[in-house]
């Protein structure tokens, strides 16, 4: 067994900030006494991610996925605890040889020229990455169509949708061929067929060439569909790892059943409540079968089993201990 | 990172020549505004030949060189500066940490300002001419384009570290206008001064010595003023560097 | 009253960003040292005691006066406006149910207000301006604000080349060195050649030059009605332009972001 390319041992991460007060006996007040509080923004987290692996990091926003990623591409050093990548890499050390094998995209954040097309800052990239005049021509091709915007390259960045954007930007991050990737919010605020473009060429790139992948989304679609494992954090603390179904397995626990007919039952059954005329509850503690004719059904749903439901009870329970 | 460099250039020119109009109006204001110091130096000398020795020609070559160095530096690094400003505070710092390249530097040659350029030239013509009739020695001469490099260097460095205290005080724009200030303060004869500011501006911020220095060498005055410039200007360098070092500390732990 | 809230808001900002305010004053004191003891050198090596009727000590005076003066006109909406323009936010603006420009104006005039407060106590305790009787109080309290007003708009005027231009910095010194050179800031237009005595009725004089003499009580009442109607007249013509360029300008505008 090889041994994790991502390492975090009890990394914790805390910041200073200061609170301003409105108005203008506030701000006559902020002049002379600012008042500072410190936000633990990662608390002792361990996690550990194989070569290969598309991890995802679920939290509501302020959880600490962005803190985190920032912990292991080296943006932030961690306070205490132990991050390694590659076994021996100290991110925030910033070897160059370390920055070569990392790719990043932030959301929120650009590093797309505004004025210029996103092939000249793809060149600046180049040139920055050491890579090679005919590789970078053939990845960027190669990049280009599955993401399906290679007429796009020519023009002025300020000039794309959001979509092409962000397909650019994922693109930047991985033009010199990283080997563990991390994804900040990849596909927020683009439609559902770029997102689905976005997750496909992920999946299938991470299956050719065994990229690790690290993406954290509060869009539990994201997760869904890509990641393999996750890690769900809240106010800075990791409070689930394990697979998506694990996750929903783990935590839908209300053996109720939602069910949807095509049209109002006759008979209602022993264990089934009517919600209305087409909408069932059937309590399922005790049931081995349906009580209800298969043929009537429209869809079967378990109350508490979507992640997003799950996700929103989570993060409402575990209220921070400060 | 001379490609890099290269690539930075060509993207700059490729940005002014999407907007040619801009550029043109920036080289005629550049202009402009140089035609304003002549006017206003001629109104000066309509009434006395000479000002603490120097005549017009002297001035004019002062102002020139004045105007050499600040263009020298808007050329190179204004529209850097400029930018690294936006990205600090808008906290779109990240990708920099993340590239395998030296961000000082980075960012410092992040564009050139081709616009300036055209007045950059212009001037030099002028300060050409002007050299012509001032008939310095060819080692004056040498030192001459010596102190106006020196010059560029500390320009850029005032800024440098102008623009980095952005890093802890935001909203202090008016900062960033400050060395602009110092520099076309500096750009008139360190005698008119009073004894106390002529020292300190002279030895202790050397910016009256950073304009001076090469317009004396220009009319054949050397000066070993211009050891101590280039002992000064290489100290805040190292200032600047440090000072970017621990701004991206700081960025790094308000993020 | 919504304007209202936009001049105190900008007020607001120019008290919490004091170290700007602290800043510009003291670029300003740079600004007026230099150009002091370049004249005083001038006086010194001439030999005169007077230039065009003005001895050292009014030259003084008079370059203290018109600098501070300065201050409460202001280049800012210039800056502002190409903010909008450069990030696309001008349609979110134009959307609003108010009408840009006469926020803008309440904007510029809160911001002045530390300035303005400053120059109306200097005019009102020091100056002659308010002990020459009525008509003469009044007409100087109305050249004041139809410059000021005049002003605004030229700048709101120049504000709107940012549709063509991208980067409007360099606009900045250009406007400090006109305000410099056309508005007497480094030399009162009086000691020019009697040739371009025309120059002081351009709009930066009147601003600077102009106002700066009626503060110290050297323009007559037959001055301050000229130069009140040159401002109209400036007033007018930036009106003009200002329709004229701001539709244009619109058609240009991209709208980036949308």
């Amino acid at each position: 067994m090889s041994s994790p390319i991502i390492s975090i041992d009890h990394a914790n991460f805390s910041y200073v900030t200061f609170t301003k007060q409105s108005g203008f006996s506030g701000a006559w007040h902020d002049l002379f006494h600012r008042q500072k509080s410190t936000v633990a923004a990662v608390q002792d987290i361990s996690l550990q991610v194989n070569r290969g692996e598309i991890l995802g990091l679920l939290g509501a926003n302020g959880a600490g996925k962005t803190t985190l990623i920032k912990l292991m591409t080296g943006i932030l050093p961690a306070n205490t605890g132990d991050v390694r990548l590659f076994t021996d890499q100290v991110p925030f050390r910033k070897q160059p040889a370390f920055l070569q094998r990392i790719g990043v995209m932030l959301s929120q954040k650009s590093q797309l020229a505004w004025d210029l097309p996103a092939l000249d800052t793809l060149v600046l990239l180049r040139e920055i990455y050491h890579i090679p005049h005919d590789q970078f021509n053939n990845w960027l091709a190669f990049l280009t169509k599955e993401l399906a915007v290679t007429p796009q390259l020519h023009v002025p960045v300020r000039k794309l949708s959001l979509g092409q954007r962000i397909k650019f930007e994922l693109i930047c991050a991985l033009i010199h061929r990283p080997e563990i990737l991390f994804l900040d919010e990849p596909t927020i605020g683009i439609d559902v067929s770029s997102q689905a473009n976005i997750y496909r060429f992920l999946k299938q790139l991470n299956h050719d060439t065994q990229m690790t992948i690290i993406l954290t989304s509060h869009n539990t679609k994201d997760i869904e569909a890509l990641a393999q494992r996750v890690a769900v954090v809240n106010h800075g603390k990791k409070i689930f790892e394990g697979t998506t179904t694990g996750l929903i397995s783990r935590y839908a626990t209300v053996p109720i059943l939602e069910i949807v007919t095509d049209g109002p039952l006759t008979h209602i059954p022993v264990h089934v409540r009517q919600v209305d005329p087409t909408h069932y509850e059937v309590d399922a503690t005790t049931l081995a079968t349906l009580p209800i004719d298969p043929r009537q059904i429209l869809s079967v749903n378990r109350r508490n089993s979507d992640l997003d439901a799950i996700l929103t009870q989570l993060f409402s329970e575990e209220a921070p201990k400060r | 990172m001379f490609k890099i460099y290269r690539v930075l250039v060509t993207q700059s020119l490729a940005e002014t020549m999407t907007y040619r109009v801009t550029t043109v109006l920036t080289a005629l204001f550049g202009i402009l505004f140089y035609v304003i110091e002549l006017i206003t130096g001629g109104v000066y000398f309509s009434f006395t030949p000479t000002i603490y020795g120097w005549s017009f020609l002297d001035y004019l070559n002062l102002i020139t060189t004045a105007n050499l160095i600040s263009y020298g530096y808007q050329f190179l690094f204004v529209a850097a500066h400029e930018d690294l400003t936006d990205q600090i505070l808008s906290g779109n710092l990240d990708y920099s940490l993340l590239r395998p390249v030296n961000s000082y530097w980075f960012h410092a040659c992040y564009r050139v300002d081709f616009p300036s350029l055209v007045t950059l030239l212009l001037t030099g013509i002028i300060e050409g001419v002007i050299l012509a009739r001032l008939h310095p020695t060819p080692l004056n001469l040498l030192l001459y384009l010596v102190a106006v490099i020196v010059g560029i260097a500390f320009v850029f460095t005032l800024n440098q570290i102008m623009v980095t205290l952005a890093f802890w005080v935001d909203g202090l724009t008016a900062l960033n206008g400050l060395p602009e200030d110092l520099m076309s303060a500096s750009a008139r004869p360190a005698k008119i001064y009073p004894r106390v500011i002529q020292q300190l501006f002279l030895w202790v911020i050397p910016s009256l010595a950073i304009t001076n220095v090469p317009a004396q060498f220009g009319h054949n005055r050397p000066t070993w003023l211009l050891l101590w410039t280039t002992l000064v200007t290489g100290l805040l360098l190292v200032i600047s560097y440090v000072e970017w070092q621990r701004g991206l500390l700081k960025y790094v732990s308000a993020n | 009253m919504k304007y209202w809230v936009t001049c105190q808001n900008a007020l607001m900002t120019t008290l919490a960003y004091r170290g700007n305010l602290f800043l510009h004053l003291l670029t300003t004191a740079i600004n007026v040292l230099v150009t002091i003891f370049m004249w005083l050198a001038v006086y010194n090596f001439s030999g005169r005691s007077d230039i065009a009727g003005i001895r050292p000590n009014q030259m003084v005076l008079y370059l203290i006066v018109v600098n501070v003066l300065a201050l409460i006109f202001s280049a800012e909406p210039i800056f502002k406006f190409s903010g909008l323009v450069r990030s696309g936010n001008l349609s979110v603006v134009l959307m609003r149910p108010i009408n840009y420009f006469i926020q803008s104006f309440w904007d510029y005039l809160g911001r002045a207000i530390p300035y303005l407060f400053v120059y109306g106590l200097a005019t009102a305790i020091v100056s002659p301006v308010f002990h020459r009787g009525l008509l003469y109080g009044l007409s100087s309290f109305l050249l004041m604000v139809i410059t000021y007003g005049m002003f605004f708009l030229l700048v709101t005027a120049i504000s709107l080349c940012t549709f063509w231009l991208v980067q409007v910095w360099p606009l900045r010194p250009v406007l400090s060195a006109l305000f410099l050179l056309l508005g007497g800031q480094a030399f009162p237009l009086q000691v020019l050649p009697p040739a371009f005595s025309w120059l002081i009725y351009n709009p930066f004089s009147l601003a600077g030059n102009q106002l700066t003499l009626l503060l110290l009580g050297k323009l007559s009442l037959r001055q301050v009605a000229t130069a009140g109607s040159w401002a109209m007249l400036w007033t007018v013509v930036t009106l003009a332009l200002l329709k004229l360029t701001w539709h244009r300008g619109i058609r240009s505008y991209e709208g980036v972001g949308s």
